[in-house]
């Protein structure tokens, strides 16, 4: 590719031609703050941070938008550069809650970051400030107006990432807010509370709803049996809330802090995620040797099923039955492991900790209730929550002893962990189907083919006679892509693994803020090793599922299976179903 | 130099127009009714090769609101079968060219964006009309009438040229003037500069349209050179004028418009709209050029000793504050800012300190806003306080109106 020379701060740099002048800053070294750029999806010049100074143009120039060009030389310190960057933010801020230490991004915010490193002391400029709307409608995600920056990166990561568009700009100049279709609470559009747009909030004008009180109450009560239970890819992740870098696998010290938290039990998702396998590959068997119907879907993404249910509900057949590792849990939690440990249903508190926000709602689903009268789950807990929790109690997280999950439901196996990378759950269902069908065992266990974070992935699988065509698709831009083949009937696989989140669950909108490509990346290295590391790598020789089926379940698919570990869906519409008349005026405006 | 009232082509109208405007419907003082007319274009079929047409544009001074660049080269530019659009929402306070326009020529309008479409290569044409007096339905009968007498459509005139023209009425605000704005809404997305990519179609003013078509029929001259002002305000026959490029402002006001009504004083002329440049007395000399006082949009307010300075300004910030897109930081909070502190400031809060902290911030959006629209959001402001620097100090430090129109003695904050 062309390559041009620009000049920046006096320093040359070659850069690809097309390049930006931040692109090209940033591979000269030269730092510029910004806040409403996204790389690779949003480069649209709105917050202004970025200014700098051109030679030869008149204006000062946002870094994210300028085209580099050859010979080019661009200022990024002068006086001129700094003093607007300040006016700029103390604008900002002007129009800002700044509430800064109770806010729930305190030292992780990018507006204060900003602030800090150009010096702002005051904000000069007063006047009034946009009016707090705060919506609490959804069991995941909370709005808040009032800390808003209107750098419009969730209404880009929503329509152009996640392929959902549930938010937009309404209204004009300084009345301008972000809110849900025809101006609706966001319980009341066709939002699937994946919690993307969360996560690449830079202030707290989204953030998921808490439940941390709910689980200090649950641990101080005496008459409460708190179980948690710790999902796949928080173990990759957690530990960049304390400062360690990315990939770090501190499963032994999340289970340590977790202990010390004071959790009755210490459990872990992965033991259902293996069950998952063992039901859901038996679904696929049966649904490919009876006719059934095909490809069948995975379902262990809450995001990935409302997403479904809005916009695809046609296809909610393809659908594997089978709740979620975390949903299973919970129903074993509150019937085999009550029974076990002599408990009442009721006087079991289960709670998860999940990357994830939409599993808060999953949660609350009519359908996810096992014994009468309680739910599988109590409460959800983002990895994000869980660390808040362990910051209060005073641990230094990075210098625990590691220590082990509680047994029985502590158990699991290397193909479990992976389920926290997008293709995981296909990679495990393809080493039990395997050798479920063949009788035979796998010479190696490892389906690369399905690992990695490109959007849809394809492989075919010989397995015995049949040639098992699977694709994989992360981020529901992606998951349209294949649904869309589906209902044309183009699409001839067997199993298809969606995942709502890009990279799947390790980048999932309840993970440590920043989330990046090369974030992702490491997460899901971390849990590729925890896999290769594990001594069982095959859901079928789980030696706790085994004695599940033995000792409470019978068989897969069977009667109690059917009734604790499988669910129903329900067609929801994309559409709101009526617009208010303020909703309309705002329209029309 | 001799201001001589010579036959306007440019709107089909033998004499100079006038109109009184002041919000209330437009009376043509002068203007015909719109006349069926379509020999220019006609010539131009039969005539005239589309690179001929683009050579003499390319001779012409005229270029495009911002552009560098000649009509000409921008038709030589543009790719087969494009588009051209015409986006006659530049309507702004004290501007109401547009409007005279579409009123007296429409039939002209239709023409010269089928020469230009012609010249361009392109085979559709857009006419963007504002929300406000765009009359759509005027502009589609006189579509319809054209189309009927084989104008616009397939094989005009029997020349091969096909092209046709659709009208857009938008509800798009203010900051359509800006393109990229403009082809947003066009795509049905929000009104907003967001930064695109990709060969951008050709969007011409009305008023460069109007232009080109002269040019396109008589050649480009200096002696034609002409602009349309919009003078309205304190003078005694606000209207519309065609006056050479050039003119001063004495003569816009003085010899076109009457000179001031009711016996006033002058004070000041805000030259080319809202985000113009507040022009004091002693101005009254300069020449309305790019390179003496940028004419803009041709809007000149005339104001006399009557009016008050902040309240005038605090006016115009109203206006940006309305009309702001709301997408980018400096002009989305600093419009609103801007005409908070101007109406403390009339009602008599503030003190003289708050005079430069206003100050820098008129400059940084100045400097830093995304769009034109922002950019000029704090012009009038900042150009004001060259001359009138001490009425802004009397109303901080010593809570008075010299024009008796602010009462910032009353109020308390």
């Amino acid at each position: 590719m062309e390559n041009i020379t620009v000049k920046i701060d006096g320093k040359s740099i070659s850069v690809p031609k097309g390049s930006t002048v931040l692109d090209a800053a940033r591979a000269a070294g030269v730092y510029i703050p910004t806040l409403c750029h996204m790389d690779n999806l949003q480069s649209i010049g709105a917050c202004r941070v970025c200014l700098v100074e051109i030679e030869g143009s008149r204006a000062l120039q946002t870094a994210c938008t300028y085209p580099a060009d050859d010979g080019m030389s661009v200022r990024t310190t002068t006086p001129r550069v700094r003093s607007a960057r300040r006016t700029v933010v103390e604008l900002m801020l002007s129009a800002h809650n700044q509430e800064c230490t109770t806010c729930g991004r305190s030292l992780n915010c990018e507006l204060q970051k900003v602030a800090r490193q150009l010096g702002i002391q005051q904000s000069r400029f007063e006047g009034e400030k946009p009016g707090a709307v705060i919506d609490e409608s959804t069991a995941s995600i909370v709005r808040d107006s009032s800390k808003c920056i209107l750098c419009r990166r969730c209404v880009t990561v929503c329509r152009q990432v996640q392929g959902v568009g549930a938010l937009s700009p309404a209204k004009r100049g300084f009345d301008t807010v972000i809110v849900p279709a025809m101006k609706k609470e966001l319980a009341d559009v066709a939002c699937v509370l994946c919690g993307q747009c969360v996560s690449v909030c830079p202030v707290n004008a989204l953030h998921e709803k808490e439940s941390i009180t709910d689980v200090w109450e649950a641990i101080a009560d005496p008459g409460k049996h708190v179980v948690v239970q710790t999902a796949p890819a928080v173990r990759a992740a957690i530990g960049e809330e304390f400062g360690m870098p990315p990939g770090s696998r501190v499963t032994g010290k999340m289970v340590a802090a977790l202990k010390a938290m004071g959790f009755d039990r210490v459990f872990d998702t992965d033991f259902t995620a293996d069950l998952t396998i063992i039901e859901e590959g038996t679904e696929l068997i049966s649904r490919i040797q009876g006719g059934g119907t095909l490809p069948m879907i995975t379902s262990c993404s809450p995001g990935w099923i409302k997403f479904i249910e809005h916009f695809y509900p046609a296809l909610l057949p393809h659908l594997s039955t089978c709740k979620s590792p975390q949903q299973m849990f919970g129903a074993l939690a509150k019937t085999y492991y009550a029974e076990k440990m002599n408990l009442r249903p009721e006087d079991i508190y289960v709670v998860s900790i999940m990357p994830c926000t939409a599993k808060k709602y999953e949660c609350t689903r009519a359908e996810m209730e096992s014994a009468q009268g309680v739910p599988d789950v109590d409460a959800v807990l983002t990895t994000r929550e869980a660390a808040k929790m362990i910051r209060e109690v005073g641990l230094d997280f990075a210098n625990l002893d590691n220590q082990d999950f509680d047994l029985p439901l502590g158990i699991s196996t290397g193909a479990a962990v992976i389920f926290g990378a997008t293709g995981g759950v296909m990679e495990a269902a393809l080493r039990t189907v395997y050798e479920i069908l063949t009788k035979e065992t796998l010479a190696n266990i490892d389906f690369t083919a399905v690992r990695g974070l490109e959007g849809v992935k394809e492989a075919t699988v010989q397995v015995g006679e049949l040639p098992v065509k699977v694709a994989v698709a992360n981020g529901l831009s992606n998951a349209r892509r294949l649904m869309d083949k589906v209902s044309s009937g183009e699409a001839d696989y067997h199993f298809i693994e969606i995942m709502c989140c890009p990279g799947g669950c390790l980048g999932g909108g309840g993970q440590p803020i920043p989330t990046t490509e090369e974030i992702r990346k490491a997460r899901m290295q971390a849990i590729y090793e925890e896999d290769a590391s594990l001594p069982i790598r095959k859901s079928h020789e789980n030696p706790a599922v085994k004695a599940l089926y033995d000792e409470y379940l019978g068989e897969p698919l069977g009667h109690k299976s059917h009734k604790l570990l499988h669910t129903s869906y329900t067609p929801r519409s994309q559409y709101p179903e009526t617009a208010d008349e303020e909703a309309v005026s705002i329209l029309v405006e | 130099m001799a201001v001589t009232r010579r036959e306007v082509r440019l709107c089909n109208c033998r004499e100079s127009i006038t109109t009184g405007y002041s919000g209330a419907p437009v009376i043509l003082r002068h203007a015909e009714t719109p006349v069926f007319n379509f020999d220019t274009l006609k010539r131009v079929l039969e005539s005239a090769d589309r690179t001929v047409i683009c050579r003499a544009a390319c001779q012409s001074a005229l270029t495009e609101r911002g552009g560098s660049s000649s009509v000409g080269e921008v038709w030589q530019a543009a790719q087969a079968a494009g588009t051209v659009i015409c986006n006659a929402a530049g309507f702004e306070p004290g501007c109401f060219k547009e409007r005279v326009l579409l009123e007296t020529s429409p039939f002209r309008l239709i023409e010269a964006l089928a020469i230009a479409g012609y010249a361009a290569d392109a085979r559709e044409g857009i006419i963007f009309l504002p929300q406000q007096g765009g009359m759509p339905e005027r502009i589609q009968s006189v579509i319809a009438e054209a189309q009927k007498e084989g104008f616009l459509g397939r094989n005009i005139q029997n020349s091969g040229f096909n092209f046709n023209i659709r009208v857009f009425a938008g509800t798009g605000g203010y900051i359509c003037r800006e393109e990229s704005a403009l082809r947003q809404l066009m795509q049905g997305s929000r009104a907003e500069p967001m930064p695109e990519n990709g060969e951008p179609p050709i969007i011409h003013t009305i008023e460069a349209l109007f232009q080109a078509a002269e040019i396109v029929e008589n050649g480009a001259s200096p002696e034609r050179d002409t602009r349309l002002f919009s003078v309205s305000g304190d003078v005694l026959y606000p209207g519309l004028y065609e006056a050479p490029y050039g003119s001063t402002l004495r003569e816009l006001i003085f010899r076109f418009a009457g000179g001031m009504a009711d016996g006033g004083r002058l004070k000041a002329a805000l030259v080319g709209g809202p985000g113009g440049i507040c022009a004091g007395a002693p101005d009254i000399d300069r020449r309305l050029e790019s390179k003496d006082l940028p004419p803009g949009s041709g809007a000149i307010t005339v104001l006399s000793q009557s009016r008050c300075m902040v309240d005038t300004v605090q006016g115009i910030a109203a206006f940006f504050k309305d009309e702001s897109c709301g997408l980018c930081t400096p002009c989305r909070v600093g419009t609103k800012r801007l005409h908070e502190v101007l109406s403390w400031w009339k009602s008599g809060a503030g003190d003289a300190a708050d005079l430069k902290l206003v100050q820098g911030l008129g400059e940084v959006m100045q400097d830093t806003c995304g769009c034109s629209v922002g950019r000029s959001a704090a012009n009038i402001f900042m150009t004001s306080l060259g001359h009138f620097y001490n009425e802004y100090q009397m109303h901080l430090a010593q809570k008075s109106c010299p024009a008796n129109v602010c009462r910032p003695e009353s109020k308390e904050i």
